[in-house]
């Protein structure tokens, strides 16, 4: 073999060594950098898809209507059936105001009420609150009587559900910092009302015949303290309450009138009660020769207005303090539609009823959560800047109405019926007539 | 002071009276029937709404006492007869005790009770009127003025209240009915065995007895008024009344309508004006006064009855 037939093999040189590496670590380097970005694209895509979905939850929930549910508890069987009944056709009212309002408005959000008999009885307003409790229900209109919300207060406050009653007016539930509001001002000053009325009208020494009960025994006790104070001299008689007839009460208290000599009788009732007092007084002659005064509780009864009951108020000239509502165009209006709806005049504190159905449903979509804790101090907010059929809603630091005027309310023929008739007004501690 | 006033006297006079007619239903059809009727307070009120509904909207018509106690008598005799077919009698027949029977009629009671709701609450809106405290929009064309009274509701309630218990004496104690009631309660199974129909008996006892207790919730409502509950609120006198009369004796059953009456008014009012009790003691005095009754002088009923133990002693004494 010669020397050419020696093949050479090719040089392995460095070069080609670095050029496979770097297409190798080009590969590598651009594998890894696809990898790389890609994990960040897929992180960057989870996250828009993530936007996305929260947009478009969030453009769900505005398209579906979020319920909310207000409790209502009301007194639809016993004492205050009469009043409780049409409260409830009141809230209804307020519901539906309130609902078309947000619908008009195109706001998701829908209120219902779950109204819940509560017998007028205290034990059963407990009941009925708790029962509302645990269905969830976070704030309350009701109970109706002081002697209810009472009952109710510990539970409330433990469990922190905002109680908003409408026509509770005792002063001894005027308590801070609790979760009792009432759209209605305290009998402190109701009770001076009727106090400084009876002793302008000449009334020197009367009997108070007051229901033996939260709102009763409290009415009294401020009504003795002003009319005292004023140089009067006031005997308190208390009856139980619940009872189906008052005749004996009545018979009882046209001799006690008879015997200290009063000049007036202060009736501090509910409504069916009262009527019923009212009912057997006229056909007692003693009564009948006396000047009555009433508080609130009785008017707005159907039965004073027959012909009997009214001939003997206009005879005894019955006047009565009650809360008014200055007329504004908010309660002309609400009135008018109670009045086609149902052929009758709003009853006792139904403007309030209505008020605190509004007032609460304004409070949950301001509070934006449903907690007790919360909607009780967006209601404070939302009340100062209300002005609703009862009027100015403005609360106090108790939790109370704080502006409430007062009416003096008798019965007299208007056109041959008898009609019920504000003729005065008390407001800022003067009586004023007209 | 006097002690105690005229109005006082009339009271009692009335609420013994309207206790008594309450009473004596429930006593009756204990005694033919065997069933202590807590459903009783419903037909009380059924007769008052009854009357006054009809009184509200056709007052051409029964404007006058005597069209609408008519009324309401059958409404209440027909509750009272629907209300022993479907209930009572189909428990009968499966021979339940009768405290099984007690227990349904406080079942029927409370199921009466919401329907009575629900119709006023309907009639109510139909008719716009104020139902849950309404009085009958009866006209008094009689001018009956005695004692000084001058409302004539009053009046013609207590005269018209009167005249029936004398009726249902001469019905308990003057008619072959009224001898076949008797029967059937002193001893069913003889009267059978005699030819009386133990449930023609029995239904014609719920026909009486729901109109008896229908018109006694008319009267109320004429001197007082209706409410849903109103008869509710008068059922512990009424029954307390039918305890004093051993839920056996006609008699002593208007006795103790009077004597609760009597405690409630008459002992009230001398309590009140010699130490001042305070008025709201009232239902406490009725309760007070039916335990001292049972204590002092046990109840005739269940252990025979007063006029049975009158005439076991003087059985014994002849022999």
């Amino acid at each position: 073999m010669s020397e050419e037939t020696k093949v050479t093999k090719p040089s392995s040189g460095v070069l080609p060594r670095l050029l496979a590496a770097f297409v190798i670590g080009l590969i590598l380097g651009g594998l890894g950098t696809f990898l790389v970005q890609s994990s960040q694209y897929s992180a960057q895509l989870s996250d828009l898809q993530n936007r996305v979905n929260t947009l478009q939850a969030a453009v769900n929930a505005l398209n579906t209507t979020k319920i909310y549910t207000i409790g209502v508890s009301f007194p639809l069987t016993g004492e205050l059936s009469d009043v409780g009944n049409q409260w409830k056709t009141v809230a209804q009212m307020a519901l539906n105001d309130l609902n078309s309002e947000l619908a008009n408005e195109n706001v998701k959000v829908q209120f219902k009420l779950v109204i819940v008999d509560d017998k007028t009885q205290a034990q059963d307003a407990l009941t009925a609150v708790q029962s509302l409790a645990q269905q969830g229900i976070k704030v309350v209109v009701g109970p109706a009587a002081s002697s209810q919300v009472k009952a109710v207060k510990a539970y409330a406050d433990a469990n922190q559900i905002l109680i908003v009653s409408p026509s509770s007016t005792s002063p001894t539930l005027a308590i801070p910092n609790d979760f009792i509001i009432r759209t209605v001002g305290s009998d402190a000053v109701q009770a001076e009302a009727l106090a400084k009325l009876a002793f302008e009208q000449g009334a020197r020494n009367v009997v108070v015949f007051y229901r033996d009960d939260e709102y009763g025994q409290a009415f009294a006790q401020f009504f003795n303290n002003v009319f005292s104070s004023l140089g009067g001299k006031a005997t308190l008689t208390k009856y139980a309450t619940g009872l189906p007839d008052y005749a004996s009460e009545v018979a009882q208290l046209s001799s006690q009138v008879k015997a200290i000599g009063a000049d007036a009788v202060v009736m501090i009732s509910f409504d069916t009660d009262g009527a019923n007092i009212l009912g057997h007084a006229k056909d007692d002659p003693t009564l009948s020769s006396v000047r009555w005064f009433s508080s609130e509780g009785v008017h707005g009864t159907t039965q004073l207005l027959s012909p009997e009951i009214a001939t003997f108020i206009r005879k005894v000239n019955l006047l009565g303090t009650r809360p008014v509502f200055k007329e504004n165009p908010v309660y002309i209006d609400f009135a008018a539609r109670y009045k086609s709806l149902t052929g009758r005049d709003p009853p006792v504190f139904a403007a309030n009823v209505y008020d605190s159905i509004i007032l609460v449903g304004k409070a949950i979509l301001l509070a934006g959560k449903y907690d007790g804790a919360a909607i009780r101090a967006a209601m404070f907010k939302v009340a100062s800047n209300y002005y609703g059929a009862s009027g100015w809603c403005i609360l106090n630091s108790a939790g109370d109405r704080m502006y409430q005027d007062y009416a003096i309310w008798t019965v007299s023929s208007v056109n041959g019926t008898y009609e019920y008739q504000d003729i005065g007004s008390y407001s800022g501690g003067t009586i004023t007539w007209g | 002071m006097n002690l105690i006033d005229l109005g006082v006297v009339i009271n009692t006079l009335w609420i013994g009276l309207i206790y008594s007619l309450m009473a004596i239903p429930l006593t009756i059809s204990y005694k033919v029937t065997r069933v202590l009727n807590f459903a009783h307070t419903s037909l009380v009120t059924v007769g008052a709404y009854v009357a006054v509904i009809l009184s509200l909207v056709y007052p051409d018509f029964f404007s006058n006492v005597f069209v609408a106690l008519i009324a309401a008598f059958f409404a209440g005799a027909i509750v009272a007869i629907l209300n022993h077919k479907f209930v009572y009698r189909k428990l009968m027949d499966k021979e339940a005790s009768p405290v099984i029977l007690m227990i349904a009629s406080l079942g029927s009671w409370i199921f009466l009770k919401y329907l009575i709701y629900s119709v006023i609450s309907i009639v109510s809106k139909v008719i716009k009127k104020d139902l849950y405290f309404a009085v009958p929009a009866f006209r008094y064309t009689l001018n009956l003025n005695f004692l000084g009274i001058s409302n004539p509701s009053l009046t013609y309630s207590l005269i018209l209240g009167i005249s029936l218990i004398v009726l249902t004496f001469v019905v308990f104690y003057r008619t072959s009915f009224g001898k076949a009631m008797r029967a059937v309660s002193d001893n069913p199974q003889l009267a059978q065995i005699s030819g009386i129909s133990d449930e023609s008996v029995m239904t014609l006892t719920w026909f009486l007895c729901g109109g008896l207790a229908a018109i006694s919730g008319v009267f109320w409502a004429m001197f007082s008024y209706a409410s849903p509950e109103f008869a509710d609120s008068l059922i512990l006198q009424v029954f307390a009344a039918c305890v004093i009369g051993g839920i056996s004796s006609i008699a002593l059953t208007i006795l103790g309508g009077f004597v609760i009456a009597g405690a409630e008014n008459i002992l009230m009012s001398i309590l009140y004006n010699l130490i001042g009790l305070d008025l709201s003691f009232r239902p406490f005095l009725s309760f007070l006064t039916l335990l001292i009754v049972i204590l002092v002088r046990p109840p005739a009923g269940a252990a025979g009855g007063l006029p049975y133990r009158l005439k076991f002693k003087r059985e014994r004494k002849w022999t």
